[in-house]
């Protein structure tokens, strides 16, 4: 059994007949969007498979993909799990665990009655229709509510791509979430807490710290496990706590060059 | 003032300092001079450190000056482990010597177990600025990234 090649198969765009897929298919697939009905092309991508069958909701839905970016051994892994799907109407979720969803989509392209594609659903990321690009078919998924349609799933693809240190992942999918829930708090603390900040010229320079640095360089070791006040080479206050010292000096807002504090670790 | 091609790249400059002597460690490093701009202000040293998504300040003070609780909760992988913290907006002055400083609407991770220096990590600060080092002067140039 093998795969078609692109270029033979995109010679011969099929007509796939419509699907009528499982509910909360495409909701699962995207939790932001959760089309009714995605459109479905055929596109390249080389070298893993012959064949990337993706979605593109209609707008404002943003167009879907899946990345199928897994290495040979892998490929012979996925198409024996996928192979006795084909036998079943597609697409079927073979598993959903944790916002990733295994698509297999089977039908047949040209002669070769076994062209089977499918994708990995791990990471979406937007691309745009080609021109001419007509869809082959299209699915269409009951929506029935469930903690899917609420943006709780969301929250957590983002806390999820947050610990991973995803952040432009986890900012893109915020932007979107918060004009689908507009009013969702979380979301929108969520947003406010990790867009990139404002930068504002404060029209000062100040003078640089070279005189507290010897100063700690050289009686550092006096004053371990403490907090220190300096203003220059000047010891101002010194204190066993951040507060105690801060109530001991002039640090209002207004002052353009507070004193320079540190806590000096103990050994 | 440092130029590219002709431009200006970084407009601001300040010296850095390769150790922090308060810390235990002691580690070889880049640390400048900032002010953290709560109610109120608060001149200390922060490393540079770019594998850091986030801003991270010595847990006293965060409490000190009020930063945390109220943002969502995350967790941060670190040289002491996995922390759990908010995630915290604050403005973050980085103080120049020559030129103007820069005041930064910083994204703080605020961790109440964080004891080990404060970090100026990518995406809660350093993505919003050109900067380059001198390491023959022990300077640091900075400006405003374009937006």
């Amino acid at each position: 059994m093998s795969i078609e090649p692109y270029a033979v198969a995109n010679s011969r765009p099929p007509a796939l007949p419509a699907v009528q897929a499982e509910p909360n298919l495409l909701q699962k697939l995207h939790p932001l969007s959760a089309p009714l009905r995605a459109d479905v092309f055929f596109g390249q991508v080389e070298p893993v498979m012959q064949f990337r069958p993706y979605l593109l909701g209609a707008s404002p839905i943003p167009a879907l993909s899946w990345n199928t970016s897994i290495s040979p051994a892998q490929q012979d892994t996925a198409l024996h799990e996928v192979l006795p799907a084909l036998k079943r109407p597609w697409p079927r979720i073979v598993s959903y665990t944790n916002h990733r969803a295994f698509l297999g989509i089977a039908t047949k392209l040209g002669t070769n009655p076994a062209a089977a594609a499918y994708a990995f659903v791990e990471d979406r990321t937007s691309i745009p229709t080609q021109p001419g690009q007509t869809p082959l078919g299209h699915i269409s998924s009951p929506r029935f509510p469930t903690p899917d349609a609420h943006p709780f799933l969301l929250i957590e693809r983002v806390k999820k791509l947050l610990d991973q240190q995803k952040i432009r992942d986890a900012r893109r999918a915020l932007e979107i979430g918060s004009s689908r829930y507009p009013e969702d708090r979380q979301i929108a603390s969520l947003l406010r807490a990790i867009s990139p900040g404002r930068v504002s010229p404060t029209g000062w320079a100040s003078t640089g710290r070279q005189l507290e640095i010897t100063w700690i360089k050289q009686h550092g070791q006096e004053y371990r496990g403490k907090w220190i006040a300096l203003d220059g080479d000047r010891l101002i206050a010194l204190a066993d706590t951040l507060n105690e010292l801060l109530a001991k000096l002039d640090t209002s807002s207004e002052r353009k060059k507070p004193p320079f504090i540190q806590h000096l670790m103990s050994e | 003032m440092l130029n590219l091609n002709g431009d200006s790249f970084a407009p601001n400059a300040a010296s850095y300092y390769e150790e922090d002597k308060s810390l235990e460690s002691g580690q070889t490093s880049i640390h400048v001079q900032i002010i953290i701009q709560g109610d109120k202000k608060v001149a200390t040293l922060a490393r540079l450190d770019p594998a850091t998504p986030w801003v991270v300040l010595n847990a006293e003070l965060n409490k000190t000056l009020g930063l945390g609780a109220n943002g969502p909760n995350t967790h941060l992988q670190t040289a002491a482990g996995p922390m759990t913290g908010t995630l915290e907006r604050c403005p973050i002055v980085l103080v120049a010597e020559e030129g103007q400083s820069l005041e930064i609407d910083a994204t703080l991770f605020v961790c109440n177990e964080w004891r080990r220096g404060n970090f100026l990590g990518y995406t809660g600060l350093l993505e919003r600025i050109r900067f380059a080092i001198d390491p023959a002067s022990l300077l640091f140039y900075f400006g405003p990234a374009p937006e």
